[in-house]
């Protein structure tokens, strides 16, 4: 188990009703979320994969393997971001070219569009409760600077130059 | 440090002509002398080519035997603290004719059997033929700093220091290439050292902390040495910085014992520098010793760390030598590089060769290095991801988690998120995952193989005991690391680099003592505020400021992807067109031919180097005798 499994496997707990579930990436992650969904959520009803590198539909048993563009029909309550190193490059095409599908992503390094980190609901945290979420989002910018407000000055420097390694251009 | 060689055959004997040819093929690891021995009835003959370093007269050649000529010894290595044992033996009754590390050895095993292994404080590998029992007794040292291969047909055994001396025997089926291992070794080099089979037919070796006891009835080996048992026995006692210090210096100053000038190989790094900058503190190490460093240079590369060693040598004013190796240099060894190796690794291993070439050519026959600090102190990115791992696992310390994400940061080159956060998300929180069983899949090799390759398991038998798995994800890494994927093959690499050259290699950071007591010490030692090594950088205040400050490892390496643009290249481009290199057995030769050539005109040359075990088989296919 990793980080990102961990977040996958609290996003389809909360999240009962995804019946239809499709994963962008076919590497490493991305057969990894396959394996943990057969595991713990048998009631998924379909599992599709789409990746820029296949070229045709194939079925492989527990899974499909579809191009980028079967997007625009296949049946979908959750669209999974299972690349990390692509994930900025994927979720722009999405914004361009499957705007209808926007609202149903789940990043593994954004959370959903209803973030669990954003800003509001971490000034709402006191500094045990985000210094215990920090270990499940290290990757957070947002987190690191909540954490940097009520630190010890040494502390805070740390918190707040991790966040300066993570905060990407965008947000 | 010597060669050894050795056959007993109850059934048919030894031949003196035999035996000497066998012992001659080590002669480059003992140019000062070359014995060999014949059991009365010839049943056994032990041969030793010597490294005169403690004891340079003739009187502490080898095959040495005891007083009453009933024990012969064989030994390669040093017993370190054999000052003390000869005081303690001679309380015992034993008298000594050398001043040698051999004689004490050999009396050791004479009073205390093989409990003796317990007392030394060094590296070997010997073997002691028996007269009265007619038995051979063989040992490794704990941590298989030398090697032990043999050879077991039957009612006779052979075995020598390098699995080259057993070719000698290939007219009998011993030491071809045996395609069935050939294909799990490509997938993954470094782990042949933690196996008993070897990539040669007929060949098997002793593992570390090993003994074998041969006779008429056949072979018994045993363990006589396990770091985790022995961590286990010792009581819970706390380990601090004057502890470790202190064992370093101890372990630095034992392996300054010699009887002919030392040197240090420098590369600039921590652990180099640790060893250089405290020996350097030693009064005789340099007066009477003629201590001298070694740089090998990469220059006008960014692997070069020559500016960094230099600051050890000015600090302590050490006579130092730099070594430029360039592409042109490294294509000339480049074949013998790979035949010392006599194995398959990952990558080809050129800068040691010229830093111990230089030793030899100014006469140095001893160099102390700083092997197993990363091993021991949490040196590499992994072992930062694991602590990473640990933290996260135990939800506490968000400090410490800050400094190692910024640290992480740094190592992977400082101006990549996505890798960064790659590294964070997918980063297992298993301990298991410590074992190494992933990497064995590469179809980019396996498919170019003309026999099938299967996986092999390389899970640690320390994962069989509940206790070993209770311990962080560090400590797992750091043992599995130190035991048996990274550092086994680095001491097998520099031990077949160095002797080739006549250069014997002592590692301070392997004195047991002190290895024990970095396993057992916390982890603020290993891993601290996002810094590795941290023992060395925040009390080993002898080295230089602006090293222990140092956060590029670099490794030394060779910038093999800028090589590869120029001589290696070329080299490599002539070498694939070598009809032997087309017609392999072991390998589909057009194919790799092919995909070679492309890569080369392309420019993809981190992709050339990624076939390198492939083209290293080929090496040791056609070249080696």
């Amino acid at each position: 188990m990793n980080l990102a499994l961990a977040r996958v496997m609290r996003f389809l707990q909360r999240n009962p009703n995804v019946k239809h579930l499709i994963l962008w990436g076919n590497g490493q992650l991305g057969s990894a979320i396959v394996k943990l969904a057969q595991t713990y959520f048998q009631d998924i009803e379909s599992l599709s994969i789409v990746d820029s590198t296949i070229n045709q539909s194939r079925n492989e048993g527990a899974y499909q393997l579809h191009p980028v563009d079967a997007l625009k029909h296949l049946p979908c309550d959750c669209l999974i971001i299972a690349s990390i190193a692509y994930e900025h490059e994927i979720l722009k095409e999405i914004k361009l070219q499957y705007a209808s599908l926007k609202d149903r992503v789940f990043s593994l390094s954004r959370g959903t569009t209803l973030n669990d980190n954003s800003e509001a609901a971490c000034s709402n945290d006191n500094q045990n409760a985000l210094g215990s979420r920090i270990f499940d989002y290290p990757d957070d910018p947002l987190l690191w600077r909540a954490l940097a407000n009520n630190a010890s000055e040494k502390e805070k420097a740390l918190y707040l130059q991790c966040a300066a390694i993570l905060q990407t251009k965008e947000s | 440090m010597c060669g050894i060689t050795g056959l007993v055959d109850y059934a048919n004997g030894v031949s003196r002509s035999i035996l000497t040819e066998f012992n001659n093929r080590l002669i480059h690891r003992g140019p000062d002398a070359q014995h060999v021995f014949l059991s009365r009835d010839n049943t056994a003959g032990l041969g030793h080519c010597r490294l005169s370093i403690l004891d340079t007269s003739s009187a502490a050649d080898q095959p040495f035997r005891s007083r009453d000529s009933r024990y012969w010894l064989t030994f390669n290595g040093e017993i370190y603290n054999y000052l003390e044992l000869r005081a303690e033996l001679e309380k015992l009754g034993h008298h000594f004719i050398t001043s040698s590390d051999t004689e004490v050895l050999l009396a050791s095993y004479v009073q205390w059997g093989k409990e003796c292994l317990h007392r030394f404080n060094g590296m070997w590998a010997f073997a002691i033929w028996d007269e009265a029992r007619q038995e051979l007794f063989a040992s490794r040292d704990r941590f298989g700093v030398k090697s032990l291969y043999f050879s077991l047909q039957k009612q006779r055994l052979c075995f020598a220091s390098e699995q080259k001396a057993l070719f000698v025997f290939r007219d009998q089926g011993i030491g071809h290439i045996c395609p069935q291992n050939t294909g799990w070794i490509l997938m993954y080099p470094e782990s042949i050292e933690s196996k008993r089979e070897t990539l040669y037919q007929g060949i098997e070796k002793l593992l570390p902390g090993e003994y074998l006891l041969f006779d008429k009835s056949g072979i018994r080996i045993h363990e006589w040495w396990n770091t985790h048992e022995e961590l286990e026995r010792q009581p819970n006692q706390a380990v601090d910085a004057n502890a470790l210090t202190q064992l370093f210096e101890q372990a630095c100053h034992l392996r300054t014992r010699s009887d002919v000038k030392i040197a240090t190989s420098l590369s600039g790094g921590l652990d180099s520098s640790a060893v250089t900058s405290q020996i350097a503190l030693f009064p005789e190490a340099l007066e009477q010793r003629e201590l001298k460093s070694f740089v090998g240079s990469f220059v006008g590369s960014d692997k070069d760390e020559y500016q960094w060693a230099k600051q050890v040598v000015d600090q302590y004013h050490i006579p130092h030598r730099r070594i430029p190796i360039s592409a042109e240099s490294a294509v000339q060894h480049l074949i013998d590089a790979t035949l010392a190796l006599e194995d398959i690794t990952s990558l080809p291993v050129l800068g040691p060769w010229f830093v111990y070439q230089a030793m030899r050519d100014e006469g140095y026959k001893v160099s102390i290095e700083g092997h197993a600090g990363d091993e021991l102190l949490g040196g590499y990115t992994r072992h930062l991801n694991v602590f990473i791992a640990d933290l996260i696992n135990r939800k506490s310390d968000p400090a410490a988690l800050a400094s190692a994400i910024i640290a992480l940061n740094d190592s992977i080159g400082g101006d990549n998120l996505q890798r960064l956060k790659g590294n964070l998300l997918q980063l297992s929180l298993d301990p298991a995952s410590t074992n190494l069983n992933i990497i064995n899949e590469k179809p980019y090799l396996s498919q170019l193989l003309n026999i099938s390759c299967g996986i092999r398991d390389h899970k640690i038998k320390e994962r069989r005991n509940p206790l070993f798995n209770q311990r962080n994800m560090l400590f797992q890494r750091l043992y599995e690391d130190f035991h048996y994927y990274a550092l086994p093959s680095i001491l097998k690499t520099y031990d077949r680099l160095s002797m080739a050259n006549s250069v014997e290699i002592r590692s301070p950071f392997l004195d047991y003592r002190f290895a024990l007591a970095a396993f057992s010490a916390p982890e603020k030692f290993k891993i601290h505020n996002g810094k590795s090594k941290n023992l060395l950088r925040e009390y080993f205040k002898f080295i230089p400021n602006e090293i222990r400050a140092r956060n590029d490892k670099k490794g030394f390496t060779q910038p093999l992807g800028n090589w590869l643009g120029g001589a290696i290249g070329q080299w490599l481009l002539a070498f694939i067109q070598r009809p032997e290199f087309v017609q392999s057995a072991l390998y589909d030769g057009k194919a790799l031919r092919k995909i070679l050539s492309k890569l080369i005109a392309e420019g993809k040359y981190q992709q050339v180097i990624t076939y390198w075990p492939l083209v290293n088989l080929a090496i040791l296919e056609q070249y080696q005798s």
